[in-house]
């Protein structure tokens, strides 16, 4: 098991560093203590503005978007309002939906003769949004949800006692929730900056997309041109990945750290569920203000994408379903690249499921002495980009003494399995840990003394008391991994296009209707297979639920 | 003497369901009430609106004489002059023991050195000296305790409520803390309203008491009368009365039940005493002395020392029973009998009896309480 994340996640990561320490150690000749490459960052200057764009988006929307997140997890959890529901669909939608498709809608929306123009005679959207606090503003709208859920997940029980406390104690309601109520959130917002941070350096969808009409280069999208301009340097994307890292291990370091310092278990058995209360006044005016909000957080970039499908080629040509007609000409090249994906993503999600189901138990059932290692290793795989594990895939896949013994994976599918497998074990981790922490030991015991066999004991006991997680946790990995632009752009073999690479590849060519179309019908067929999984594995377990009654 | 609190006809409902019923009741300076009855009775829904966090749906609250709550309006919590401490103590996880003390003081806008003395002196007092630092969880049950009393007298409340503020405490723990809560209060001669379902603590804390039943006031006075006459059946059962036998009542006050005929106290309503048909007799397990068929000396002198403690001409009753079960409680025994017509009892002896042993329970008519059968219902 240990060996098993140690190849996937672990190895990649670690020769990403090693590479960076020892020039040369997979490729060329080995140079120990040429820092050289590192220390380019601050001669090249296209890797110099890569740095400095990736800290000032991760920052602007670090602070945005928990700012904005906060504010609307707090109204939420206090106030019941009309189209309260609808911020949290969206949420979860804005949550699903891979970050280049949401960048893609702001593209088609914002870009010269974009739909902001031609639909609405509004010139100024380009200027507005191509530029540094544009991109900041639309980062923000894409991933204030991760601010959202982890403040609103904390305000969900109250102690309303503590509160009460200080009002006697003479505190205003305003000073109430300066001295009290904020501080004891302070970890909840931490917590939700560092992931909104983590996710923002990180992204590669954004300025994947955004670098069609604005140059606005990142570090991921450096490492990514280092990889694809002519001469290709391995050697210079790992150096930019071992930045990108650092920038990442910084932000988890100051998350520990204020976690530590700031951990309050103040939840006491007088813990009430926070009810949303009905405002005194402005309830009309908060549930507008919410609708306008998603109207642009949601509705422009996902609209963007619809309208662009439908849209003829000719300006204000009306609508035509001529793009989605020709998705499926020209050599099928999208039915191509989707049926690769579906491949892959079901490898990932079946490998990943056994891996991750086993990984989960033993975090939950074992006193196994590396637990903890494994446990951390598999949040800190959660935070690892795609781009940064594409890299470390490549250091490690390709090299020479590989081919001998048929391993040379780097070129083949199944590089790319390998690495849906590995983006797909943590969140499967973490969501099996969730379900069998409430699956208590003794049951598991109980079997045992019974005369059951370890994979008696899962088979009989424990998995059909986490079914429902198993096939949520399979589903979600299916689901991601689809979509994994980062990584399938990194490591697709010549020949072998995947979904996402389709997609991106018409979009850098400027065929925003032709994107768009394979996107949705891309996403669509997605969502319908999950559908009717989830739906075919409900009707058996309700069935089943039946003949044992 | 002034009046602090005065509770005028307060109501409050939730939904349809009314948990309390037009309450009245008033609390001078300097006196400790303690509010008791079981769980559901309204007790913590009245101390919610004492301290302004819920508000009334109909009569008024007075704070020193000026109305504080009402249907039509309320005063916020902060500015009532009233402090709490809570059931868990509510202390702010992110504070030191020195900054949740000082919390109150700082809003009053006091200077930092004359905080600072105050901190040190309620420390003093309450025996927290050192912990100044340290953070509520590094605390013992008691010590939070304290630090939760200590916040509340920091703002000198003219009144102080007190939410069950020993619950949480282990039975020992308790014990110390209600002796040394009702000295701390008595000696600053703080004004206190507190609501607790533990009759003991009630007892050792109240000038005053005042016993709750489905959200009206039951009986008011002082702790010694409450127990001494128990003002209903649910009030007798609250202040330990656990047997509860069916009687039917005879001419002359008396009443028959469990095979005898027994003579007892009425403390209900006036006029209620006496009255025929159906009714209920309640006394505590250690009122009865329990006295052998066989006539054994032991069983003698327990009904000599009984008759003797009676008002001359007076008989004390004499309660045919069977032994069902002993259960050994350290100090004694607890047994488990029932009387000839079947219905189960408990009295304490001082040694076990065996099941199948037959004999007498010894009861004073004053120790044996008796309500008409409606009322109790």
């Amino acid at each position: 098991m240990l060996a098993v994340l140690f190849v996937l996640i672990l190895l990649p990561l670690l020769a990403v560093v090693v590479q960076v320490l020892f020039p040369g150690i997979f490729f060329g000749t080995l140079k120990i203590g040429d820092l050289s490459l590192l220390l380019d960052i601050f001669r090249r200057p296209l890797w110099y503005a890569s740095l400095k764009n990736s800290v000032l988006l991760g920052l602007g929307t670090t602070v945005l978007a928990t700012l904005l997140g906060g504010a609307l997890a707090f109204a939420r959890s206090r106030w019941a309002f009309r189209t309260a529901r609808l911020l949290d669909v969206s949420v979860w939608l804005l949550l699903i939906t891979p970050s280049f498709i949401l960048a893609q809608g702001w593209v088609m929306f914002a870009a010269p003769d974009g739909l902001a123009s031609q639909w609405l005679g509004w010139n100024g959207a380009t200027r507005m949004v191509f530029q540094p606090a544009g991109l900041i503003a639309v980062m923000t709208l894409s991933k204030f949800p991760l601010a959202f859920l982890t403040v609103k997940a904390a305000l969900e029980w109250r102690v309303e006692r503590l509160s009460d406390a200080a009002r006697l104690s003479g505190a205003s309601p305003w000073t109430v929730l300066r001295t009290v109520e904020l501080p004891l959130l302070l970890p909840a917002i931490c917590s939700g900056a560092m992931l909104v941070f983590m996710d923002t350096v990180g992204d590669f969808g954004l300025p994947a997309s955004i670098a069609a009409v604005f140059r606005f280069p990142t570090l991921p999208y450096s490492i990514y041109s280092a990889l694809y301009t002519s001469p290709i340097r391995f050697d210079m994307a790992g150096a930019l990945s071992f930045y990108l890292v650092l920038l990442i291990a910084l932000a988890m370091s100051v998350q520990l750290y204020a976690m530590r310092k700031s951990r309050f278990d103040f939840l006491s058995s007088r813990a009430v569920k926070s009810e949303p209360r009905r405002p005194a006044k402005g309830g009309a005016l908060l549930a507008l203000g919410n609708a306008a909000f998603l109207a642009v957080a949601i509705g422009i970039p996902l609209g963007s994408n619809l309208l662009m499908s439908l849209q003829g080629d000719s300006a204000g040509g009306g609508f035509t379903l001529e793009h989605y007609r020709a998705l499926f000409r020209d050599g099928g090249r999208l039915a191509q690249g989707l049926a690769h994906s579906l491949e892959i993503a079901l490898a990932a999600a079946a490998i990943g499921l056994v891996v991750g189901f086993l990984t989960a138990y033993v975090l939950n059932y074992t006193r196994f002495k590396l637990k903890k290692t494994i446990d951390v290793l598999s949040l800190v795989s959660l935070a690892v980009p795609g781009i940064v594990l594409g890299i470390g895939y490549i250091f490690i896949w390709n090299q020479a003494w590989l081919q001998p013994i048929g391993l040379l994976l780097y070129g083949t599918p199944w590089i790319l399995a390998l690495g849906g497998v590995a983006g797909a074990i943590p969140v499967i981790t973490r969501i099996m840990a969730g379900a069998m922490a409430q699956v208590p030991e003794r049951l598991l015991a109980a079997a045992q003394l019974q005369g059951a066999g370890f994979s008696r004991r899962l088979r009989t006991v424990l998995a059909p008391l986490v079914k429902g997680a198993l096939l949520s946790a399979g589903l979600t990995a299916f689901g991601s991994s689809v979509f994994d632009l980062a990584l399938s752009s990194v490591l697709y073999p010549p020949n072998y296009m995947t979904l996402p690479v389709v997609i991106n590849k018409a979009f850098e060519d400027l065929r925003f209707g032709y994107a768009s179309a394979a996107t949705l019908t891309g996403a669509g067929l997605v969502v319908l297979i999950i559908l009717s999984v989830d739906l075919l594995a409900r009707g058996t377990r309700r069935s089943s639920r039946r003949t044992t009654s | 003497m002034t009046s602090i609190l005065e509770i005028r006809q307060v109501g409050k409902s939730y939904g349809k369901q009314e948990v309390l019923g037009g309450v009245d009741l008033t609390v001078q300076a300097g006196e400790i009430i303690s509010v008791l009855g079981p769980s559901g009775c309204g007790k913590s829904t009245l101390l919610q609106l004492i301290a302004g966090l819920q508000q009334p749906d109909r009569g008024e609250i007075l704070l020193r004489g000026k109305v504080a709550a009402s249907r039509s309006g309320m005063l916020a919590p902060e500015k009532r002059g009233i402090n709490m401490v809570f059931q868990d103590y509510a202390l702010w996880p992110h504070m030191t023991v020195f900054e949740n003390i000082a919390y109150g003081m700082r809003r009053g806008k006091q200077d930092q050195t004359a905080i600072r003395a105050s901190v040190a002196e309620l420390a003093a007092l309450l025996r927290l000296e050192g912990l100044e630092q340290r953070l509520p969880p590094q605390l013992s049950g008691g010590q939070q305790q304290r630090v939760a009393i200590a916040r509340a007298l920091a703002t000198k409340p003219d009144l102080m409520l007190l939410d069950e503020p020993l619950s949480n405490l282990d039975m020992q723990l308790r014990v110390e803390m209600r002796t040394e809560m009702a000295y701390l209060f008595k000696k600053l001669g703080t004004t206190v309203f507190h609501v607790t379902h533990d009759p003991e603590e009630a007892f050792s804390m109240a000038d005053r008491l005042v016993i709750m039943r489905e959200g009206a006031i039951d009986q008011t006075g002082t702790p010694q009368q409450c127990w001494r006459l128990p003002a209903s059946a649910s009030a007798a059962k609250l202040l330990g009365a656990g047997n509860r036998l069916r009687a039917m009542g005879r001419s002359g006050g008396r009443v028959a039940a469990g095979g005898a005929e027994l003579a007892g106290v009425w403390p209900g309503a006036p006029g209620t005493a006496g009255a025929e048909g159906a009714a209920l007799l309640l006394f505590r397990p250690d009122a009865a002395d329990f006295l052998p068929r066989d006539g054994s000396s032991s069983g003698d002198a327990a009904a000599a020392e009984a008759a003797a403690s009676l008002e001359p001409g007076m008989e004390p009753n004499r309660l045919p029973v069977h032994v069902m079960h002993s259960v050994f409680e350290g100090k004694g025994w607890r047994v488990l009998a029932r009387t000839a017509d079947g219905q189960p009892l408990t009295f304490l002896h001082h040694r076990p009896l065996a099941a199948g042993d037959e004999g007498m329970l010894t009861i004073s008519p004053n120790d044996l309480y008796l309500y008409p059968q409606q009322e109790a219902n």
